[in-house]
């Protein structure tokens, strides 16, 4: 089942939180909504579930415009941030809900939640109550409340936010797996870029309530539209300047850097992936001169803050893998950034 | 003596707490009790028998068993209404539900006889209809209502802004109709808030005063509700009998106070 | 549970209703606060002789308050068959604001519709500490004098008559000097009651003030009731006549086809039986013979009345309207 919306506008009092938002996800995909909070993202997931109504727009499912219907008609699998377990009735009941709504026999109800039961790998917790499960198990609790129904599309809103880290990971490849087994056109949202990369076939990043960059995570990786977009996946760090003939100059004047060919004249900002500035010896012959302030492991990945040029321009470098001898502060050293990408503006 | 004092202070605090509760509340309790008793359980139990005392305690509950539920039903939707939707005149909403609590009872009572009386808006019709409101069973039982109406609203909104919507956004999704969504997930989960406001209700509607005082009439044998009734027993000076009918008042309300201990554990132990 | 709603809705409704059908004849008295005790006596004396004249059992239901307030509630709509107020004034605001009773009312019975008569005494604590002999006596700077609200109060319109009549004599006509004395006496109240009953628990039962400024019947009654050698009574040299006066109520005896029991029972007041009960009762009765069986029981005083000193007409307006001299006394 393939989901639609065109030309979503919907405010909430006078903060327009979507703008002519319009987006196609294909049958069977896994499609993340990613962006900083307050961009929109949770909110279209909502207005394709129906729990919100948008201003302006359509939303499609396959070929069906359900613009104004009601959320029970939309038969869409919803996982809230914190689960929204029914406190009162216990796992079974919780699972069996939507069956027991729409008065499916006794029977039926039995064998599809046993099935379920067994898919999110639960069997034997059906008569706890959800206050007696840990957080993985809720969560998977309310993904198999949510398929109960056989729903043409599944809407998880930021589904691990709300679980610790080891949880979140090991849930992550789980969900993966479960998607590729019950093939659901699947739509979550999540802050967490990384959680984005490692799941989803596509990533739909918003800003402001306007969709920046859809794409495969690989795309958006290699090729950003913007300087947002790059930022947002981290790593990153940008240099004001500005562009003036065939070189990019630093507002201070100090770094310099050649630009490719045609690049507009005016103030332009040079984007380095920390990961792409080559750290070299203060007597190397070429690279901008530094001086390093402060390193900062964190396993395979070394971060080194420095000083670069006269203006003393805070800069990090991350080195990874194998990196030698590392510097130490207080070190003079030389930088040079292998790749550097232009932003004008 | 910088870490004597507060230990000064909090003796002091608990002292004077428990001075002001004991002169405040269980003063007037032991002898509620103390003058019901005085003359023995025998004339306790004439007092309790006599025919004027049964009939106000008949009147007094059937004004509780009317606005009792008519408050709960409308307790429920209106708080529902409050904490689930944003809606234009919600504050006025809101206001409403206040009012009953933020004016004297008295005037509460004055408004029904407004309205209803001979000489109001809605009594000439009434009258001539031989359809009687005020200083009748009505009015007692509509300005009993109005009186206790918040009570339990009031229970269950704070109740239902904690509980936060989420499980009921869930129930929609999941294809419930508004009616199994009230029955299946709202309900359930409310119903110890529920049984809470219901004791708040029926005790604040046994025992209300002001505002039937003043639309009862004080037909004796008739009109007279058991508070209203207490109070003639004590203009009369029988002073025995009046603080018996009080004492089951206070009956009334310390098991009230029990059953909400009890409940108000369980809707603790429900978060 | 919606059901379960409903039922208990219906029975609520017949248990209510059943409350409102209790009993076979229904005569309802609509009176003032001291007459407690005398209309239970009267009602039963009544009842009896009601059955054995014409075979219905008769239940005569009371409701007392404060005479303006049950006068109030009359106007409201309250079903009296019959009122018994403390004063004239309360029964011609029936007749005039509510229309319930015709204007000519008070012609209608014996003695302007008045039964029996009383008067304002004083009463004080054992041993009368505070030597209170008569109305001068009432403004001493420190004594405390509790009288009920004359705006709602019967009694207090009494009380507020007696002082005001006294002092027109005392100080020869001139009514600014009463005023003073007024405002003075007001100004040594502590608490204004709603009713006569309300401000004698005040003054026995809670144990405020000096004097208390009430009916002569109710004054006897304390003594009987709560006494035991706790209160005296006394006499002033000079009173006024208080005339407690009784009317049906036409458009509700109309409506519920009351009326010959209503008028039966207002002149039963009238007969030497009802009359001895007054009296009982420490209300003064009108039939001569009635008054000197009794006589030993009521001191003599100078009475002024309300006729004398104008008419409640004039003395409302003059008095208790809005404004009027009580207003002015009780002004801070």
């Amino acid at each position: 089942m393939s989901i639609e919306v065109k030309n979503i506008d919907k405010h909430f009092d006078a903060f327009h939180v979507l703008r002519d938002v319009s987006l196609r996800v294909e049958s069977g995909e896994l499609v993340a909504l990613l962006g900083p909070s307050g961009s929109g993202k949770t909110t279209l997931l909502r207005v394709i579930a129906g729990l919100e109504r948008q201003d302006r727009g359509q939303v499609w499912h396959h070929d069906d415009n359900v613009s104004g219907q009601p959320v029970r008609e939309r038969n869409v699998g919803f996982v809230f941030q914190h689960f929204a377990l029914f406190s009162h009735l216990d796992v079974f009941e919780n699972i069996a809900f939507a069956l027991r709504v729409r008065k499916r026999p006794q029977a039926e109800v039995r064998a599809r939640v046993d099935e379920l039961l067994r898919l999110v790998q639960l069997h034997g917790y059906e008569h706890r109550l959800p206050a007696q499960l840990s957080g993985g198990q809720r969560q998977r609790v309310a993904l198999a409340r949510a398929l109960a129904a056989r729903p043409k599309v599944l809407l998880l809103d930021e589904p691990f936010s709300a679980l610790d880290a080891q949880v979140r990971k090991d849930l992550r490849a789980w969900l993966r797996r479960l998607h590729d087994e019950v093939r659901t056109t699947c739509l979550f949202v999540t802050h967490d870029q990384e959680e984005a990369f490692e799941l989803a076939d596509r990533v739909v990043l918003f800003r402001d309530g306007a969709i920046e960059q859809v794409g495969t995570p690989d795309q958006l990786y290699r090729e950003p539209s913007s300087a947002f977009v790059m930022k947002f996946l981290g790593h990153v760090q940008l240099l004001d300047g500005d562009v003036a003939g065939e070189q990019w100059r630093s507002r201070d004047g100090a770094l310099q850097l050649p630009v490719p060919h045609g690049l507009a004249a005016g103030p332009t900002q040079a984007a380095l992936r920390l990961h792409d500035v080559d750290l070299l010896p203060a007597g190397a012959s070429e690279g901008w001169p530094a001086q390093v302030e402060r390193l900062h492991s964190s396993g395979p990945r070394l971060t080194v803050t420095l000083r670069v040029g006269p203006g003393a321009l805070p800069l990090r470098v991350e080195l990874v893998g194998e990196h030698g001898a590392a510097p130490q502060p207080g070190d003079h050293v030389r930088v040079w950034p292998r790749q550097v990408r232009f932003w004008a503006g | 003596m910088a870490e004597r004092e507060p230990y000064a202070v909090r003796w002091l605090l608990i002292a004077a707490a428990l001075l002001g509760l004991g002169v405040l509340v269980a003063l007037p309790l032991a002898v509620v009790l103390i003058e019901a008793f005085s003359q023995g359980w025998q004339a306790w139990g004439d007092a309790v028998l006599d025919d004027e005392t049964l009939t106000a305690i008949r009147l007094s509950l059937a004004v509780a068993a009317v606005a009792v539920p008519i408050n709960t039903l409308a307790g429920l939707a209106a708080a529902w209404a409050l904490a689930r939707f944003r809606f234009k005149g919600r504050w006025l909403l809101l206001m409403l539900l206040d009012l009953p609590l933020s004016v004297s009872p008295v005037v509460s009572g004055l408004v029904f006889v407004l309205l209803f009386g001979a000489q109001g808006w809605l009594g000439p019709w009434l009258q001539d209809h031989d359809y009687p409101v005020i200083f009748a069973f009505p009015g007692i039982m509509l300005a009993t209502t109005f009186v206790t109406l918040p009570l339990v609203a009031r229970e269950l909104l704070p109740l239902l802004q904690a509980l936060g919507p989420e499980e009921e956004l869930a129930a929609i999704t999941l294809g419930a109709t508004p009616w199994q969504l009230l029955w299946r997930v709202v309900l359930p989960r409310l119903r110890w808030g529920i049984v809470y406001g219901v004791i708040l209700c029926a005790a604040r509607a046994l025992g209300e005063f002001g505002a039937v005082s003043v639309v009862s009439g004080h037909i004796r044998g008739e009109t007279n509700t058991l508070p209203l009734h207490i109070e003639v027993l004590h203009a009369e000076y029988h002073f025995q009998a009046a603080f018996a009918a009080a004492s089951l008042l206070a009956l009334v309300g310390l098991l009230g106070l029990v059953a909400r201990r009890i409940v108000g554990a369980r809707i603790g132990r429900a978060h | 549970m919606l059901n379960l709603f409903i039922k208990a809705l219906i029975m609520a409704v017949l248990l209510g209703a059943s409350v409102a059908q209790a009993a076979e004849v229904r005569l309802l008295n609509l009176s003032y606060d001291p007459t407690r005790e005398l209309y239970q006596e009267v009602n039963t004396a009544f009842a009896k002789q009601w059955l054995q004249r014409t075979g219905d059992t008769l239940k005569v239901q009371q409701s007392h308050g404060g005479s303006g307030k049950q006068a109030r509630a009359v106007i409201d709509g309250l079903p009296a068959d019959v009122v018994t107020l403390a004063l004239a004034h309360d029964i011609d605001a029936i007749a005039e604001k509510g229309k319930q009773i015709s204007a000519n009312w008070q012609a209608r019975l014996p003695n302007n519709s008045t039964p029996f008569t009383s008067t304002i005494v004083f009463l004080v604590r054992k041993g009368n500490p505070k030597a209170v002999h008569g109305w001068a006596d009432l403004v001493r700077p420190g004594l405390q004098v509790v009288t009920p609200n004359p705006k709602v109060s019967g009694g207090a319109r009494y009380n507020h008559l007696a002082a005001w009549a006294w002092a027109l004599r005392e100080y020869r006509g001139d009514e600014q000097l009463a005023k003073d004395y007024l405002k003075k006496l007001y100004a040594n109240v502590p608490v204004l009651d709603t009713g006569a009953r309300g401000a004698t628990l005040t003054f026995a039962q809670r144990g405020i003030g000096d004097v208390l400024l009430t009916w002569e019947s109710e004054a006897l009654l304390v003594q009987r009731e709560l006494g035991r050698g706790q209160f005296e009574v006394v006499v002033p040299a000079t009173s006024i006549l208080a005339e407690p006066p009784v009317a049906v109520v036409d458009r509700v005896v109309d409506r519920r086809d009351t009326r010959k029991l209503a008028e039966a029972y207002l002149l039963f007041l009238y007969t030497p039986e009802g009359q001895a009960i007054a009296a009982r009762h420490h209300f003064r009765p009108r039939d001569p013979a009635v008054a000197a069986r009794f006589s030993h029981d009521f001191e003599q005083l100078q009475l002024d009345t309300v006729t004398q000193l104008g008419g409640w007409k004039k003395l409302h307006a003059q008095h208790f309207a809005d404004g009027g001299i009580f207003d002015q006394a009780t002004a801070r």
